[in-house]
């Protein structure tokens, strides 16, 4: 059973990066009309999940129990992000506030189809992860049916 | 990846004799091939993840094999590392799926066995009566 219960954990942390990741594309969204705004690009990696199984090893190994510290890595977390460099369009507005000392204000660099193809790839994968969760609570009620009936 | 091979909990108890001892090492095997199918999906975005799988063929011809497998409770776990590699190739996120509902369909299979091998006790147990 306890694997069942680790694949909840991991479906949980990629649920968890998939909605980290839409607030990124949000945040993005939000700004595209700000001034020198510099958009985030969002970062995977595996691990972030500390499953049941981790921690029990880590009792087995330690002879105590350290939370966060993962056996192996498992499940995916959104690692922040990493700030595009490239400038946005620069125009020529000498009266903006924010205008530089030739004149020209930088504008956002963020792209809204790339941001809305990157939160929609984001809900999709929210999905499956959710999906993942539905089918091992169904192995893990079938478990429960051990015996029954008699 | 010594994450992946679980701690032993053994389903039955394998003192009583009364359920084969494979139907509990086939459960484990199969939870632990949900976690592997739910860790790709989980890293199914993730820059230079490669998918795992894990060699059910082999696994279960342990599983099967009544040396190895008080071999492999001795140690504690069924599922040995070796079982599971990595395949070198991205998420196929059709391939997980196609390969959790076969898992979960499996699953429900083994759980049937149980029942029917409790309700053949049972029916043992009332023979005269």
């Amino acid at each position: 059973m306890s694997s069942l219960h680790d694949s909840f954990e991991i479906a949980a942390s990629g649920v968890r990066a998939q909605s980290d990741r839409v607030r990124i594309h949000a945040h993005n969204m939000a700004n595209i009309g700000t001034p020198y705004f510099k958009r985030t690009i969002p970062v995977l990696t595996e691990g972030g999940g500390v499953t049941f199984s981790d921690m029990i090893s880590t009792i087995q190994r330690d002879g105590v129990l350290s939370m966060g510290i993962a056996a192996s890595p498992s499940g995916v977390m959104m690692e922040g992000g990493v700030q595009d460099p490239t400038d946005g369009q620069k125009i020529y507005q000498p009266d903006h506030p924010q205008a530089d000392k030739n004149g020209f204000v930088t504008l956002s660099n963020t792209e809204p189809m790339s941001e809305m193809a990157g939160a929609t790839i984001a809900s999709r994968m929210y999905e499956a992860n959710l999906s993942v969760i539905s089918v091992v609570k169904q192995m893990a009620n079938k478990a429960l049916e051990i015996g029954r009936g008699q | 990846m010594d994450g992946f091979s679980t701690p032993g909990f053994n389903v039955i108890s394998p003192s009583t004799g009364f359920v084969p001892e494979h139907l509990g090492g086939l459960l484990r095997a199969i939870g632990t091939r949900q976690r592997i199918i739910s860790h790709n999906v989980a890293n199914v975005e993730t820059p230079g993840y490669e998918a795992q799988e894990m060699d059910f063929k082999s696994v279960l011809q342990k599983v099967n094999n009544p040396l190895e497998t008080r071999l492999a409770q001795k140690m504690g776990r069924t599922v040995m590392e070796s079982d599971i590699s990595s395949s070198g190739k991205p998420v196929d996120i059709t391939h997980e799926f196609l390969a959790m509902q076969e898992n979960q369909l499996a699953y429900s299979m083994a759980v049937r066995r149980i029942t029917t091998v409790f309700s053949n006790l049972k029916n043992a147990a009332q023979v005269g009566r």
